[in-house]
């Protein structure tokens, strides 16, 4: 569509003042956590890398970087393939309605409020002993990550052309081999954008987490909301800043791969 | 390659197969008995059952009543995978992925076949079909009917049992369709395997099979090789499918030996051969009647019927007359050059023919002129 240059004009200046107002509150942490001062203070008046030192020279903030690390690696790989397995299941449910109102159950937990799922699940990781353990956080960050990846493998799966697992079938091959050799190749795009937010889901989860740490085991977003209920250090701006890095790396690379997957 | 040894073929038997869906029968109580190394094309209109019954020997749908036997063995329950049938779809079906030579490959490496005698298949069977050289191009690099060759290639690659089609050249355009069903009547005559093709195209049909079965409804209404089917149809949607005809439709009654009718003022009789039908439709073939200005132009001893002349065309061979039957059906004659009329649109005439011609069946239309 053109439009006249003074419409097209206000449109950006429109555009750029809705981007400012989305990514300032966010950007606003990358100065904060290179002041000099000991409290959150913007503009900073001196500069200083102290707190990206105090983070990592401090146990209790490595560990919990660590932790959900490992948490989110994990959740990654339990999360695509269940949330892969789900969306193939559910497009191959010849019952259309069944099979809609089982994508429908999968998805609750993205539409159900993060609170409501958190009693729930402490009430019952209290009585399964699950509370503050790797298992326990693997498995309540899966539940929240899983629809992301039905979602995005669902949408790859609506452009797989399913008459050529019927040619697979005919040239000899059984439902794995046919999935692992002509299905997934094909829905790749699709599962690996599940997977990144998969891993992002659970790496800045944070209500949820609340309620299942321990004081053994917590994850970065958490040792972050106790660290600023109590002293308001800058520490807790350093880790934004990385973690607000991490996130945007791994979502760019991975869209920026997929993109250049489809042009090949 | 495949096996070259003549009559290596498989022997399928389809035996009271029914499939039935939730609202409707694709395909009602069928039996089909194909021959080994047999050419045999599953000819229909589109939803009369031919496809699904493809679908059902190759193990892509469940049958609910019946059997099939590949060879002797009931394999109605085993899977697609493990029924050893190469096919070949209508929409190519490779895989988007992989090369040319990759897709080829694919059956092989399911029946590990070793490396080196892989690629040496797939060099071969891409000589078969004439894309030699093409091996590293991928699917969308290449123009539909190389795409269908390197289906072919791939569905004859593991020298299956049998080779299923399913309307294989519908989707290319007429020249190419017609260049590769020679192709496709040469590669079957160089390997001797059983081919099951499925067309709605009747002169496809008749171009490749040794036999035809024909599809309605659901049902077949007649096997055999194209000259049963065009002279000897067993039913009057046989007749109409089959070639062009002229159906002259009355009440029908027999002595035992004769029957008779009274086609709107004109006496029709033949030989009683079979069952004689109560509601009758004498069906003759375009190159069985002849054309006469005036009823004493008849040879002596014919059946004629009085027709108003619609066309009349000159096609170089002989003359086609498009002619309007006392009923108002339309018949068609084909007659050759030195049988020359001067009927123009309009003339009022007789078409005529020796009275034992033509084949009496049964008049099972639903509605009685079309």
């Amino acid at each position: 569509m053109k439009h006249a240059a003074p419409t097209r004009t206000l449109l950006a200046l429109y555009t750029a003042m809705v981007a400012f107002v989305l990514i300032a509150p966010t950007v606003v942490v990358i100065p904060l956590s290179f002041t000099d001062k000991a409290s959150l203070t913007f503009p900073p008046s001196g500069w200083s890398t102290r707190w990206y030192e105090n983070f990592f020279n401090d146990p209790a903030w490595t560990a919990a970087f660590g932790n959900s690390l490992t948490v989110a690696l994990i959740v990654t790989v339990v999360a695509t393939a269940a949330g892969t397995a789900a969306a193939v299941g559910v497009s191959k449910w010849s019952r259309k309605r069944m099979a809609k109102a089982a994508q429908m159950f999968l998805l609750a937990p993205i539409v159900v409020p993060s609170i409501i799922l958190a009693i729930g699940v402490y009430a019952i990781f209290l009585r399964l002993q699950l509370l503050g353990t790797l298992p326990g956080f693997v498995l309540a960050h899966s539940v929240l990550a899983v629809p992301f990846v039905l979602v995005s493998v669902s949408a790859a799966l609506a452009g797989f052309d399913d008459r050529l697992t019927t040619a697979a079938a005919s040239l000899g091959a059984d439902r794995w081999t046919t999935f692992r050799r002509v299905m997934l190749p094909l829905i790749l795009p699709g599962v690996v954008s599940g997977a990144l937010f998969a891993f992002v889901t659970s790496f800045d989860e944070v209500v949820l987490s609340i309620f299942i740490k321990s004081p053994y085991l917590e994850t970065l977003p958490v040792k972050m909301y106790a660290s600023v209920t109590r002293d308001t250090d800058p520490t807790i701006a350093a880790a934004a800043t990385m973690i607000m890095l991490l996130t945007t790396v791994i979502i760019a690379v991975g869209l920026l791969s997929m993109r250049r997957k489809k042009i090949a | 390659m495949p096996d070259k040894t003549p009559g290596a073929g498989t022997r399928i038997d389809v035996k009271n197969v029914t499939k039935r869906y939730a609202k409707s029968t694709a395909v009602d109580d069928v039996s089909l008995s194909i021959e080994p190394g047999e050419f045999i094309t599953l000819l229909g209109p589109s939803g009369s059952g031919k496809t699904t019954t493809l679908n059902l020997i190759a193990g892509f749908t469940e049958l609910t009543h019946g059997s099939i036997e590949i060879d002797g063995q009931r394999v109605d329950h085993v899977p697609a995978h493990k029924r050893g049938l190469g096919v070949v779809f209508q929409h190519y079906a490779l895989f988007p992925h992989m090369t040319v030579a990759e897709n080829i490959a694919f059956p092989l490496q399911q029946r590990k076949t070793p490396k080196a005698a892989q690629a040496a298949l797939v060099a071969s069977v891409l000589q078969t079909v004439g894309l030699a050289g093409y091996q590293d191009r991928f699917p969308k690099e290449l123009s539909g009917g190389q795409q269908q060759r390197v289906a072919f290639a791939r569905a004859m690659v593991f020298n299956p049992r049998a080779l299923l089609m399913d309307e294989p050249l519908g989707a290319l355009d007429k020249n190419l369709r017609e260049k590769l069903q020679l192709e496709i009547k040469r590669i079957h005559q160089d390997v001797g395997r059983t081919f099951v093709f499925v067309t709605h195209d009747q002169e496809e049909a008749l171009i490749l099979s040794d036999r035809i079965a024909i599809f309605n409804n659901g049902r077949i209404e007649q096997v055999g090789t194209s000259a049963d089917l065009y002279e000897r149809p067993a039913s009057l949607f046989v007749a109409r499918f089959m070639g062009e005809s002229t159906v002259f439709k009355a009440q029908v009654s027999s002595n035992g030996s004769d029957w008779h009718m009274d086609f709107h003022g004109s006496t029709l009789h033949g030989p009683v051969t079979s069952t004689v039908p109560g509601k009758g439709a004498l069906v003759l073939r375009p190159e069985q009647l002849r054309v006469a200005e005036s009823r004493a132009d008849a040879p002596a001893g014919s059946a004629a019927v009085p027709v108003q002349v619609i066309q009349n065309i000159y096609l170089g061979s002989g003359h086609k007359y498009e002619l309007r039957l006392p009923d108002g059906s339309t018949g068609i004659v084909r007659t050759p050059l030195t049988e020359r009329t001067s009927l123009r649109p309009g003339d009022s005439a007789y078409v005529h023919w020796p009275a034992h011609q033509g084949v009496l069946l049964e008049d099972n239309d639903l509605v009685s002129t079309t």
